[in-house]
């Protein structure tokens, strides 16, 4: 950023915002915070967004915390917020009067965790005389830590010894055993050198990383900074006013602005703090809809690029009044600020000389929707624009049912009450010596993730077929049923189910039936196999467990081939059954989609007729569609299907696909 | 010429179902020629393969390539496979079996002569990226063998099983 001084009526609306939030601050609103709800107000009244399972209660005065409390939990969003609080309740001197109480410290001991190695952060070399030294004093602040803590070793039996030590800004971290740790932290308050010592206990380890590295100033800078931003935050209508920040009187006494430098480093400053202030993504997200950068003197977006990097959910943005001259000043952000809707650029030079730059504004913010408060392009369009780019996948369409004399309808109406029901008089009507049955199990589907987990896979286990899983011959042979009873002994160990009406919940299954050719023919006659049906049914049952009796939902396919039955038993038997478990989760309602009846399946003629479409309505379509495209009354029927009754788009699916149609498909020769 | 013994069948199948599955998915997730893994490819069944997809029939092959080129819109479109089983549906199958064609001895007994029924349950992403869409699918095939590949000195890389059936839902 490049300030060059105040845009004065910006100014004075920042002022004004300001007042608002800082009146509301006592209705507990205000300030950069996250949420209601989600944080702890504390004893003064303050919101405490790091309330971590690890803080204690502190009394009335609020001293008892150590420092090393702000990096528990979350680390340095914490401590700014720790900050932000003492800085907020007036009392700013508490981070370092604390420290020196003896109590505070022994508190701060006595959470410490068992580990073998303990750190303490001493504070005083800087004032002390040793700083002169060659070494800043380091060597004989550690003699003096380890000499003084000796002495006072009642026995003498030991001496103290510091195994490790790093000095970071003002202090110096120090590692040491337990029983050490606690003798140097008795000399806290002890003179250095013409220094008082400040020693506490820290789980910084050797301050490498954290906020308790900065120095002091640091430190409060920071609060300042933040007490700037939490006045600047409309949280009402969710923006963040940046704007005119070179006129802002805080600031410039601070003199952040003194120089272009400066003007950079606080800018990401401010970003670093707004993002501490939030415990996750989602929080900032829903905090902090809108930016207003405007009037900054801005004349490339990579001097406030932290932006897109700290808000990349942003949903509008003022950069209105800058000095952006080019695309190319706005590169940085190109492939950011992904949910972009709004953005303003009116007063930049770039008005006057790219004419076309809200073309290529659409093209970089893909959800980019009005620029300078022009809606250029609605979220339909968007969407659309976004289909294109995506993958689509192929259609869901109602059942293909392709039942020969209804006798699948009428094996799946009986199949899943008897299967609920009565599995030893199933097997018996509809299996035979030779039926095959195996089960297997999906534990790793795709599932809801606000649903439940699925009931424990605990039963289906030792029987679950799963070639993926099961790559063992021994284990191959063992879980393939065959016959009545094998299969009865395995479905006897199995949950008892409950599946949910085929005639009152259609819209709980997606059925498919198709005939196949070549079965084995039980009774050995034809040599070249018999036919059959595959019919394949998908949908979801309730389980209860047998040994601890829970219940659960669980969702299926099931593959059955039905065939002619052996001589002298049922006329259909089930040849093949195989059984995929998988979690429970919501099928694709097909028949909604199409709500229309089987292709071929004369006995299907119950079923709902589309809705706007009676029976006379298709007769008369079907000639129709027979007519002008001289397919077979099946064939126009098939198509006409398949697009729910639309007339229109039956003809257009006709044409798109003749080339491909068998010559059975025509009654005559289409012109 | 004698039908296979239990564990012949076991084995066969599925070894069969596990190759077919590797290299089926494998192929329509990569967008490569299905062709050659159904029936169609050969001349020497007169039947086609019966092809149901999301509950639309399906012509041929290359019509559901077409679909699967269309879904994929330019990005890749995922199968993995979570679970797949397999049952005979015929030992000694023997539909439209060539007369002309001298059929390798033995290839009854040793399992060849079979159709197979394949089971499959997987996860479909739409997309790249973790963030892509994924969805479960379910798919049943019967595999017919493929007459030509049991001639003697069969034509390299041919498939021994072909799909003659075949239905596919997203789920």
């Amino acid at each position: 950023m490049a300030p060059r001084g105040a845009k004065g009526k910006t100014a004075s609306a920042g002022r004004e915002t300001r007042s608002t939030t800082l009146n509301s601050k006592s209705s507990s609103r205000g300030g950069i915070s996250k949420r209601r709800g989600q944080g702890r107000v504390d004893n003064d009244g303050d919101l405490d967004m790091g309330a971590g399972a690890t803080r204690t209660q502190h009394g009335g005065d609020g001293n008892a915390r150590s420092r090393g409390d702000g990096k528990n939990g979350r680390g340095a969003s914490k401590t700014a917020q720790t900050i932000l609080k003492h800085l907020t309740s007036g009392d700013a001197d508490r981070i370092s009067s604390r420290v020196k109480n003896p109590e505070a410290a022994k508190q701060a001991r006595s959470k410490a965790n068992a580990a073998p190695v303990v750190y303490l952060r001493v504070h005083g070399l800087k004032a002390s005389k040793a700083s002169s030294s060659k070494d800043g004093g380091l060597s004989q602040l550690l003699s003096f830590l380890e000499r003084k803590s000796t002495e006072r070793v009642r026995s003498k039996s030991r001496n103290v010894i510091i195994r490790k030590s790093h000095p970071v800004g003002d202090y110096v971290f120090v590692g040491v055993s337990k029983i050490d740790a606690e003798e140097i932290l008795k000399l806290n308050t002890f003179s250095f050198a013409g220094s008082k010592l400040e020693i506490v206990e820290t789980e910084d380890g050797l301050g490498h990383h954290g906020s308790a590295t900065e120095s002091k100033e640091t430190q409060e800078l920071r609060a300042k900074l933040q007490e700037i931003l939490s006045q600047r935050y409309t949280s009402e209508v969710k923006l963040l006013k940046l704007d005119a920040l070179a006129s802002d009187t805080s600031l410039v006494t601070l003199g952040m602005f003194d120089n272009r430098e400066r003007a950079l480093k606080t800018f990401k400053g401010l970003m670093a703090i707004c993002d501490g202030l939030f415990k996750t993504a989602k929080a900032k997200q829903e905090a902090i809809e809108s930016i207003s950068l405007a009037n900054n003197n801005i004349d490339n977006v990579s001097q406030v690029e932290s932006v897109a990097l700290t808000f990349p959910q942003l949903k509008n943005l003022d950069m209105s009044g800058n000095q952006i001259a080019n695309m190319q000043a706005v590169e940085q952000w190109k492939g950011k600020f992904k949910e972009l809707e709004a953005l303003y650029m009116t007063g930049n030079p770039i008005e006057a000389n790219d004419p076309n730059y809200p073309a290529t504004l659409l093209e970089w913010f893909p959800k980019l929707q009005s620029i300078n408060g022009n809606i250029l392009r609605t979220p339909e369009q968007i969407a659309a624009q976004i289909a294109a780019t995506q993958p689509r996948p192929i259609p869901q369409h109602g059942p293909d049912f392709r039942d020969v004399n209804g006798i699948a309808e009428t094996f799946l109406l009986e199949f899943f009450t008897a299967f609920d029901t009565d599995r030893p008089k199933l097997l018996q009507d509809l299996y035979d010596d030779r039926s095959k049955f195996s089960l297997a199990v999906d534990t790793t589907s795709v599932r809801d993730p606000d649903a439940p987990p699925p009931p424990r896979w605990t039963p289906y286990l030792p029987d679950s077929r799963n070639l993926i899983k099961i790559s063992n011959f021994n284990a191959r042979k063992q879980r393939l049923k065959i016959g009545t009873k094998s299969i009865a002994e395995c479905w006897n160990a199995l949950p008892f189910t409950r599946h949910p009406s085929i005639k009152d919940h259609i819209d709980k299954y997606i059925m498919d039936c198709k005939p196949i050719q070549g079965l084995e023919d039980p009774s050995g006659a034809n040599p070249s196999g018999v036919d059959g049906l595959m019919i394949t049914v998908h949908g979801e049952f309730e389980e209860s467990d047998k040994k601890t009796s829970t219940m659960g939902m669980r969702s299926f396919s099931r593959t059955f081939i039905l065939g002619p039955g052996q001589p002298g038993q049922a006329a259909i038997r089930v040849a093949s059954d195989m059984l995929s478990l998988r979690a429970s989760s919501a099928l694709p309602n097909v028949h909604k989609a199409m709500e229309a009846p089987p292709a071929t399946a004369p006995q299907q003629q119950a079923t709902p007729v589309p809705s706007g479409v009676d029976a006379t309505q298709r007769q008369a379509m079907l000639a129709e569609l027979a007519r002008q495209t001289g397919m077979t009354a099946e064939y126009a029927e098939m198509c006409l299907t398949q697009v729910n009754w639309d007339f229109g788009q039956a003809l257009a699916i006709f044409n798109e696909k003749k080339s491909a149609l068998p010559p059975e498909a025509f009654a005559t020769n289409p012109q | 010429m004698a039908p296979p013994d239990h564990d012949t069948q076991i084995k066969v199948s599925s070894d069969a179902a596990e190759t077919f599955v590797n290299r089926y998915y494998d192929a329509i997730s990569r967008r490569a020629p299905i062709l050659p893994f159904y029936v169609n490819s050969t001349t020497r069944y007169t039947k086609t393969a019966d092809i149901s997809i999301n509950g639309a029939v399906v012509p041929t092959p290359a019509d559901y390539f077409n679909q699967l080129a269309e879904q994929s819109n330019g990005h890749p479109v995922t199968y993995e496979v979570e679970s797949f089983d397999a049952h005979v549906t015929n030992p000694s199958f023997t539909y439209e079996m060539p007369e002309n064609l001298p059929i390798k001895e033995k290839a009854e007994s040793k399992g060849e002569m079979m159709s197979i029924s394949v089971s499959v349950m997987g996860r479909v992403q739409y997309g790249k990226g973790r963030e892509a869409p994924k969805r479960m699918f379910n798919e049943s095939f019967v595999l017919w063998p493929n007459w030509e590949a049991m001639q003697k000195n069969p034509p390299k890389g041919i498939k021994q099983w072909l799909i003659a059936s075949q239905n596919y839902r997203s789920l």
